[in-house]
């Protein structure tokens, strides 16, 4: 396959890049790059070419396309599948081309997302791809989406009482340098594990019983650091344990699974409502039995998934008794009006005696 | 035994085959009245804010309902077949009401197509809660789902008629709930007729010619159901009209998406996009459908070149 002049590159979602650039070189050989990280810019220029009611990540996701044209990337590469996400290539599509790129688009993950069907997929762009060299691939990425997202977790939990401030990235942010090298999933299984002591080792000073605050929502707005205002971080850094979920690895299961998690939802809900929303009820249904002191729902404007899961977390907030916030992230990035409400709602929480 | 049916969202899709089915069983149905600004403003007072106007609305009409018979009509809809998807509001609208209006006894029964559960097994159910024997609901079902065949094919025909005569025509491109809706579309497609503009309505296809249109043009094929019925009304009557008229509730996923993508693809036709809210302006709605059926007129007399010129 001639794959000369081809530039391909993925939108940033965390630190996911890594995973599908991985894919995108190895399965469909083409050179690729990461988009530019995200700033301010790449948000205005999303939300410039964008229609207004979209939602956010269409917004950020084609910002990063402009700036990744801009530096010469002429492919790119979407997950697909979902709400309205599994549309967002053709209309992306047709901007970009309007703005006078000339760019192709890929969507992966068309509806029905598996392991059989992305092959089915890579083989139609690279027909030399062999079903071993695919598998191989499929391995290495699934092994280091899984390590890193517990890596990430167990940071999260910890983050907020580390002894010596900046211990935890640190590490993280080595495993994410090196896990893009890796050759094959026993490599990536090795480097998993040493990291993963690496990480257990770092020395916290953890009080008996910190705050726990959960956060659920909408997955982009959720793994997304720049989109959600690095929520994360300013509740680490008020000594929060945070709580979260969500995750690539995790979504990767539950879509298939939207009738089990309806089982863990306490029969608040009783079909598929949409996206992940389902999942955002069942967990929040089941840290509010397990006792955590707050829930903190994002998701990005007009996400109409959560908007119906909204409705149903009131009413189990209100049984529970476990106060709920819910933060809508669009295209404005004043952080104060935020930290605000995210210090009221803290202070809440203490005033509650929960803790 | 009285059954309430919300005059909102997926009744616009089913309506004929609701009403017929209930009344082959003999079952007295409630049909809410057309939106008014009471309903509205019920609907809107038991919502989530950011939730789209026409939802809002549905559960206006559900409350509305409430008190005025004995179960409320809502079935939980995913799709209409394998890859033919209503929105995830749509999804959910049972969820929402149920936990919106915890008390209410709502009659309900699911379609999916994932799961096998055709629209015909859940009017067996429905059957079966109301105390119906499977064979007689599916005859009631099978004639009622007749009857609304025949009644939509009716209207086509007739749009296909109105196609064919002279006078300026516009074409419109939304949501059936939105299109026919008292507070919404109706007063917008008056507007146009009482200036003698015939409209026609985008959603008037048959569902496979539909997809098969979107998908020659996409490439893949649209797994919203509305949206590829209406992508493909587009591209089937676009030659035959002047103009397009966009009408979207705020804030609607699926148009965010498809009504960008007409205004972009459309360069040969004159656009209108109207987004309705509960702000209710209806005098800039009016001012635009004013400086619209303006362009229509002029282009329609063969002047644009002189529209240029100037």
């Amino acid at each position: 396959m001639e794959t000369g002049g081809k530039l391909a590159c993925s939108p940033i979602i965390g630190d996911y890049h890594i995973i599908t650039n991985m894919v995108i070189e190895r399965c469909l050989g083409y050179k690729t790059m990461r988009c530019p990280p995200m700033t301010k810019r790449t948000l205005e220029l999303g939300a410039r070419h964008s229609p207004d009611m979209i939602c956010t990540p269409f917004k950020l996701t084609l910002g990063n396309f402009i700036e990744a044209a801009e530096k010469g990337a002429n492919v790119f590469i979407m997950p697909g599948a979902g709400c309205r996400l599994g549309f967002y290539d053709i209309l992306q599509e047709q901007i970009l081309l309007d703005m006078g790129y000339n760019i192709e688009m890929v969507t992966l993950f068309d509806y029905i997302p598996g392991q059989s069907r992305l092959y089915k997929q890579m083989r139609e762009i690279n027909p030399a791809l062999g079903v071993e060299e695919f598998n191989e691939v499929f391995d290495t990425v699934v092994r280091i989406t899984v390590d890193m997202d517990s890596l990430a977790d167990f940071m999260r939990q910890n983050i907020a009482f580390e002894a010596q401030k900046g211990q935890f990235e640190k590490t993280y942010n080595a495993y994410i340098a090196q896990a893009q090298k890796v050759e094959n999933a026993q490599e990536a299984k090795a480097l998993g594990e040493k990291y993963t002591e690496l990480l257990h080792a770092i020395p916290t000073d953890k009080p008996v019983r910190p705050i726990r605050i959960g956060i659920i929502g909408e997955i982009y707005v959720v793994v997304e650091p720049f989109s959600n205002g690095h929520i994360e971080r300013w509740l680490a850094n008020n000594h929060v344990e945070i709580h979260r979920p969500f995750d690539l690895s995790r979504m990767a299961v539950a879509v298939f699974t939207v009738a089990e998690q309806i089982g863990r939802s306490g029969g608040y809900v009783n079909y598929n409502i949409g996206s992940t929303a389902n999942d955002a009820i069942a967990q929040a249904y089941g840290m509010m039995q397990n006792g955590i002191d707050g829930i903190i729902h994002i998701k990005p404007s007009a996400c109409s998934p959560e908007i119906t899961a909204m409705s149903i977390l009131q009413n189990m907030s209100r049984d529970f008794g476990v106060p709920v916030m819910y933060l809508t992230f669009d295209t404005e990035t004043s952080e104060a009006g935020f930290h605000t409400r995210l210090e009221a709602f803290l202070d809440m929480i203490l005033m509650k005696g929960l803790v | 035994m009285k059954i309430g049916i919300p005059r909102a969202l997926q009744y616009y899709f089913y309506d004929d085959l609701w009403v017929a089915f209930f009344d082959n069983l003999g079952f007295e149905t409630v049909l809410s009245p057309p939106t008014n600004k009471d309903i509205v403003k019920k609907g809107i007072a038991n919502s989530i804010d950011e939730a789209c106007f026409s939802s809002k609305i549905f559960i206006g009409h559900v409350e509305h309902l409430l008190d005025k018979c004995d179960l409320v009509f809502i079935p939980r809809i995913e799709n209409a077949a394998i890859r033919e998807e209503y929105c995830t509001r749509i999804f959910g609208l049972y969820d929402l009401a149920k936990n919106t209006f915890p008390q209410a006894n709502l009659l309900n029964a699911e379609v999916n197509y994932l799961f096998r559960k055709r629209e015909s097994n859940a009017f067996v159910e429905i059957g079966s809660i109301l105390g119906v024997g499977e064979e007689v609901s599916m005859e009631a079902y099978k004639n009622a789902f007749e009857l609304s065949q025949r009644k939509k094919a009716k209207k086509i025909a007739k749009q296909e008629q109105l196609l064919g005569e002279d006078g300026l025509k516009v074409l419109v491109f939304s949501h059936a709930y939105n299109t026919y809706d008292a507070y919404i579309g109706k007063e917008i497609i008056g507007y146009f007729e009482n200036n003698n503009i015939k409209v026609a309505y985008a959603d008037l296809i048959d569902d496979k010619e539909a997809q098969q249109l979107a998908k020659e043009s996409y490439g893949k094929r649209i797994y919203w159901k509305i949206s590829a019925q209406l992508i493909g009304g587009l591209l089937k009557y676009k030659s035959q009209v002047d103009g397009v008229v966009l009408i979207s509730t705020f804030p609607c996923g699926p148009d965010s998406l498809f009504n960008e993508l007409v205004i972009r693809v459309t360069k040969d036709k004159p656009v209108l996009s109207l987004i309705i809210d509960e702000l209710d302006a209806s005098a800039g709605i009016q001012t635009r459908l004013e400086s619209f059926t303006d362009i229509l007129e002029v282009m329609g007399r063969g002047e644009r070149w002189k529209l240029a010129a100037n």
